[in-house]
Order: structure tokens, then C-alpha cells, then sequence
């Protein structure tokens, strides 16, 4: 394993097709060095979801090493009918679900319908705001953070799937085991929370401008 | 992989202005990094879980319990021919010598002039009688 030990940094992007079914192939037949890589190129991805699905940060390190440990125990029997993506973050979900059943901190689901209003564009004059090309300052990202934070856990987790691991409905829904239109409207849900609190921030800023 | 569905009106509104910018706000979130540590401690952990080769297996099962037995018997053959180890005490050294010949001595002494004088008791006496006579050579002469 030392071979693998991080000195070797992949991205998934950076792994086209053929070059990841070697490796998913790999892996499957127990390969160490493989599965090193097969770590360097997701660790941080499924950190960044699985820290923003638990409390705190050595709750999620501990399940993020345990989402590898099962994936590396458990390759033999992925049958590949959805992407290892797919499955990495359904392992890595369904841990941090049992995590939070077994800690009894499931946070209570907030049932939040977004008024008309909220769809319509955020029309704040701050010179933050551009979408198109965006560089979050501490304190925005702070408040998107907060705003990810607030959301219940099943907001959550479509909307990191779906907005941060560019993950198809389709894929999310096999990760979740829920169905499309769900994971549409929850993503469609989870985007107005953080527009509403966003929109409050601007607004607050504003005044005291 | 689920069959795709649709619907209309929940994709035109994620599809929305609005909806993209939030969608864009989320990517924008700087990636986490973990630590060397961290990776660390998870190589440790996939090591001890990490399956044998088979031919390590192999050699486990079969051999362990052979060189187990060779040991054992090599073990009862050295304890049983172990040198040194014959059926009369042989007896060396100076001490137990030294305390035959002091007891040789003690036998000779009270021989000669009973028990409760030493060696040098008897030693001395005969120095004495010799020096402490006043009889001289002339003397015996006149005799």
C-alpha cells in the first residue's frame, strides 16, 4: 500500500472511460495499488458530501474512511449496472444515514415551500453577485455554508449530488433510492432554501450599505 | 439505472435564471481537502483488512503446523541428550578436596595424640619441646 500512500494525485476528470474500467477492473480482483488510485481520484468529493451530511469534521473524516473500507471490501460485487460514482455515494449516503440514526441527530426535516416570489430572480444591487463567475469571499461562503447547513439532510443530499458532483437525476435517484421526480423537486427545493437565505444575506448587506 | 422521466414543469423551473445561479453558487464552494494523516490512517485500516495472496494461505495452513512439530522434536532431543547429564555426580574443585584433606589431617592428629588438638596444636608442641629443651649437644656427650 505504501505505493498508493497519496504520492500519485488523479482526478476523476481526469480518467476517461477505458482508462477507469481498467481500473474499476482492477480494484474488483483485490488490486491495492489500484484502489490507491481509485482513493486519490474520489476522496475529496465524497469528504466534501459526507461533511456537509454530519455534524462535525472528524464524524465525517471517520465516515469517509469507512465509505473506502466498504467499497474496498465490497468491489467484487459491484456489477457495474450503475457508475462507481453512483455507488460510491450511495455507500457513502446510506453511512451517513445510519450515523445519524444511530447518534439520533437526524435533523427535523424542514418543510419548506417556497413562496412565488422565490423563484424570481435575485435583484440585490452587490457587486458579489455574479453567478457567471463567481469567487466567493469568506463571508458569502460562509453564508452558503450556513444556508446548506439549514437544509434538511434529503434537501441536502440531492442538492450536493446533483449541483456539486454534477450527478444526472437519473444517477441520484439510484444513489438515493428515490424516484426522479423526487430528486427534482427536493433538488428544486433545496435550491430555493439557499436563494431565500442568500437573498436575506443581500439584503441585510444592502441596508447596511 | 432508473428510466428516465419527465417532468415539464419541475425542469423548467430548474431550469430557471434563478435556480441556475444558485446551481452555480454551489460549485463555486471551494473543494475540502483531506490531510496526509487522514490518508494515512486509512491505508493503516485497508492493511489489516486486506486479504492474504492464496499461496501465503497455502504455506500458512500447510507449513505452520510442520515446523510447529520440528521444533518440538528438536527441543525433546536436546533435552533428552543434553551433555553433562550422566548418572553419577562427578565430583571437581578445590573446596571439596581441601575439606578431605582437612579431615585426613584431623584423623592423623587424633591418632597420634587424641582428640581436641589441631594440626598446628601438635606442630607447635613438637617446635617447643625442641626449643625449650636445655640439654646441649656437650651435655649428651657427657652422658
Amino acid at each position: 500500500m505504501q505505493a498508493c500512500a497519496g504520492t500519485l494525485r488523479l482526478n476523476t476528470k481526469q480518467l476517461d472511460d477505458a482508462s477507469e474500467r481498467a481500473l474499476i477492473d482492477r480494484c474488483r480482483r483485490n488490486d491495492f495499488e489500484a484502489f490507491g488510485r481509485f482513493i486519490d481520484a474520489y476522496q475529496n468529493r465524497v469528504y466534501g458530501f459526507v461533511r456537509r451530511m454530519v455534524s462535525s469534521l472528524d464524524e465525517a473524516e471517520d465516515i469517509t474512511q469507512e465509505v473506502f473500507i466498504r467499497a474496498f471490501q465490497h468491489f467484487g460485487s459491484f456489477d457495474g449496472r450503475c457508475s462507481v460514482k453512483t455507488w460510491l455515494f450511495r455507500i457513502a449516503n446510506n453511512l451517513c444515514i445510519d450515523r445519524a440514526r444511530r447518534l439520533s441527530r437526524i435533523p427535523a426535516h424542514t418543510d419548506y415551500y417556497p413562496s412565488p416570489e422565490d423563484d424570481e430572480p435575485i435583484d440585490i444591487a452587490d457587486v458579489r453577485w455574479q453567478p457567471d463567475k463567481i469567487a466567493l469571499d469568506d463571508e458569502l461562503m460562509h453564508k452558503v455554508e450556513e444556508g446548506i447547513s439549514q437544509m434538511s439532510e434529503k434537501l441536502r443530499s440531492v442538492l450536493m449530488l446533483h449541483d456539486r458532483e454534477d450527478m444526472a437525476y437519473e444517477e441520484i435517484a439510484t444513489a438515493l433510492s428515490i424516484p426522479v421526480g423526487t430528486v427534482k423537486s427536493r433538488l428544486f427545493l433545496a435550491r430555493a432554501h439557499l436563494q431565500n437565505v442568500l437573498s436575506e444575506y443581500f439584503k441585510q448587506e444592502a441596508s447596511r450599505a | 439505472m432508473k428510466k428516465k422521466e419527465f417532468h415539464p414543469e419541475l425542469d423548467a423551473l430548474l431550469k430557471s435564471e434563478s435556480q441556475q445561479a444558485i446551481r452555480q453558487v454551489v460549485k463555486a464552494v471551494p473543494e475540502d481537502e483531506l490531510s496526509l494523516a487522514w490518508r494515512s490512517g486509512l491505508n493503516e485500516r485497508l492493511r489489516q483488512i486486506r486479504p492474504q495472496p492464496r499461496w501465503r494461505t497455502t504455506i500458512g495452513r500447510t507449513w505452520k503446523p510442520v515446523v510447529g512439530l520440528a521444533l518440538a522434536g528438536c527441543l525433546a532431543l536436546a533435552i533428552t541428550f543434553k551433555p553433562g547429564m550422566s548418572d553419577a555426580p562427578v565430583s571437581r574443585g578445590n573446596l571439596e578436596a581441601s575439606l578431605v584433606n582437612a579431615y585426613n589431617d584431623s584423623a592423623n592428629v587424633e591418632d597420634l595424640v587424641g582428640a581436641g588438638l589441631s594440626v598446628r596444636e601438635v606442630g607447635d608442641t613438637t617446635l617447643k619441646s625442641d626449643s625449650s629443651s636445655q640439654w646441649t649437644e656437650a651435655d649428651l656427650s657427657y652422658l
